[in-house]
């Protein structure tokens, strides 16, 4: 278990890490998600003692890094694939990671074919490829079978098999009783990764949740209708006090479940073409609940923006 | 501690620029041996077949640079106080492990001038003498230079955390900085932390510099302080 109370990092004026609490569990694997900037990475390397805390304290299983005597058998931990030298092999890497919490060459040998990298143990790390360097931090941070993992972006580089690999090997350390705390800004990855979230911005904990609590209670939930007598339809909806809106040939209903449309609309005797429940996805409730907390902000090319959800807005208040 | 020397020496002996240096170093050594042995008239003396191992000493304070300046330079130090949870042992570690690689290394490179001067001085039908007291001070100091010289580079490398930067502070403090202020100012220059060791290993015992071991102490104990301070740093500020 991973607990964080009352975090806090400065650089100089700027807070970068503000009073954040939250706890990781284990059994599942937990989605660390803030936008650019938020303080993710910080809040990472300030768990793992990288980084000096202005404030408050960071535990691994109850204590902090610093009391760990073999940190390799408790924590693994994955915060970036480039940090290698160049000219030393991928085995010596890890052995000599391995070799400090008096692991043995074998174990070196077992995490490199875990990861599928035995045939170029030998090479040098400075030619492989981001999605190798990756795999080659994950089994560094296997190495010492550590009952917590802490991957900072681990699907970062990696083709879509490596994705869905490293996908199910989370899921299936998680099942193994191990805290798994992972970041990443692969919101669709996350959304089939985890279970649990925490979210931050600015710095802040902006929610402790999980995956299907926030996407649920986002407002983008809808139910769209499709029906010959739209106009007719959409005037009847809103005279009974659902929230609609309308774009061409459908219409979007909020605060309605599909249950309540179709019995109106049956009630009503209204023929319908289409009646479906629109469940707004992690990406769409993660930029509703970080509106206000990105550090560096975009603009749209076009007009509307990709989201479905977005594309109705002229009746009605979707988000 | 054991398994963190361990580490350490895993490390250093794993990349190729270690390699490159410990080459470099056997090539001066040996190289400028043969050519004092045989550019020498009437007699090889053992200072001048270890000129190659003293100037060899700048090879070392490179590597100690190094040791520690490439692990912030490729980011491994994050690595590496990720699966330690003590950064002094790191650093003690890293620290043990490099004088002892210089301790074999310069003891190695001396055995090998002084050997190939005594085999070309053999072949030449000339004298080479080791058994004076003055060949013992040469080699002893000789071997105590090269140590100073790593753990200057070591020191340097903590404080600044970055090879290139190191590796050009050490050298311009060697052979520019030190020998101008030694020459302009010579009361102020027998203070400087390296030429107040000129005694160590030189050819004769200069009047205007420490006696060797007052001069081999005050070195040690800058070396020291510049040693502490660069761990000091690094145990102190984020990796």
């Amino acid at each position: 278990m991973i607990s964080a109370r009352s975090l806090t990092k400065r650089y100089g004026p700027k807070t970068v890490v503000d009073d954040l609490s939250f706890d990781v569990q284990p059994g599942v694997v937990t989605g660390f998600l803030g936008p650019n900037g938020a303080g993710k990475s910080t809040t990472m390397r300030m768990i793992m003692g990288l980084d000096m805390a202005d404030g408050g304290t960071a535990t691994l299983n109850g204590r902090p890094f610093s009391e760990l005597k073999d940190p390799m058998r408790e924590v693994g931990v994955l915060l970036d694939a480039g940090y290698l030298h160049p000219t030393r092999t991928a085995r010596n890497h890890l052995w000599a990671l391995a070799v400090s919490n008096g692991l043995s060459k074998a174990r070196v040998d077992e995490v490199l074919g875990m990861v599928g990298l035995s045939d170029v143990a030998g090479k040098r790390v400075g030619a492989f490829s981001l999605g190798m360097k990756q795999r080659l931090g994950l089994a560094a941070a296997l190495l010492g079978d550590p009952s917590i993992i802490i991957l900072d972006e681990p699907a970062n580089g990696l083709d879509p098999e490596g994705v869905r690999w490293i996908r199910d090997f989370l899921s299936y350390l998680a099942m193994e009783g191990r805290t798994v705390f992972a970041s990443s800004h692969l919101l669709s990855e996350m959304a089939l990764m985890a279970q649990q979230l925490v979210i931050i911005g600015n710095g802040r904990l902006i929610a402790e949740t999980t995956v299907s609590d926030l996407v649920t209670g986002a407002t983008g939930a809808a139910v769209t209708v499709r029906a010959p007598r739209l106009d007719e339809f959409t005037v009847a909806l809103a005279g009974a006090g659902a929230s609609v809106a309308r774009k061409h040939d459908l219409l979007k209903v909020t605060g309605w479940d599909t249950a309540r449309v179709g019995r109106f609309a049956f009630e009503q005797r209204y023929e319908l073409h289409e009646l479906s429940q629109q469940a707004p996805s992690l990406e769409d409730a993660f930029l509703e609940l970080t509106a206000g907390a990105q550090e560096y902000r975009t603009v749209s090319p076009v007009s509307n923006p990709s989201s479905t959800t977005r594309q109705f807005s002229t009746i009605g208040s979707p988000s | 501690m054991i398994n963190q020397i361990r580490s350490e020496w895993v490390k250093m002996r794993s990349v190729r620029s270690t390699l490159v240096m410990l080459a470099s170093a056997i090539l001066l050594a040996v190289g400028v041996a043969v050519i004092v042995g045989i550019q020498s008239n009437d007699r090889i003396d053992t200072a001048s077949a270890l000129i190659g191992v003293q100037i060899a000493t700048m090879l070392f304070a490179v590597l100690g640079v190094q040791v520690i300046g490439q692990e912030y330079r490729f980011n491994t130090i994050r690595p590496t106080f990720s699966t330690v949870s003590s950064r002094s042992r790191v650093i003690g570690a890293k620290l043990i492990t490099m004088l002892a690689s210089v301790a074999v290394a310069g003891a190695t490179l001396i055995a090998g001038a002084i050997g190939v001067a005594a085999l070309i001085a053999k072949m030449r039908g000339i004298p080479f003498d080791l058994s004076s007291g003055d060949a013992t001070r040469v080699i002893i100091g000789t071997f105590v230079s090269t140590l100073l010289a790593a753990s200057f580079g070591y020191g340097i490398g903590a404080i600044v955390r970055q090879p290139i930067a190191g590796i050009m502070i050490a050298l311009i403090w060697s052979l520019v900085a030190e020998p101008i202020v030694s020459g302009l100012l010579p009361k102020v220059g027998k203070w400087m932390p390296l030429s107040s060791a000129t005694n160590l290993g030189g050819t004769e015992v200069l009047d205007n510099f420490l006696s060797p071991l007052a001069g081999g102490l005050y070195s040690a104990a800058i070396m020291c302080a510049l040693v502490a301070i660069g761990s000091r740093r690094i145990a102190t500020t984020d990796a």
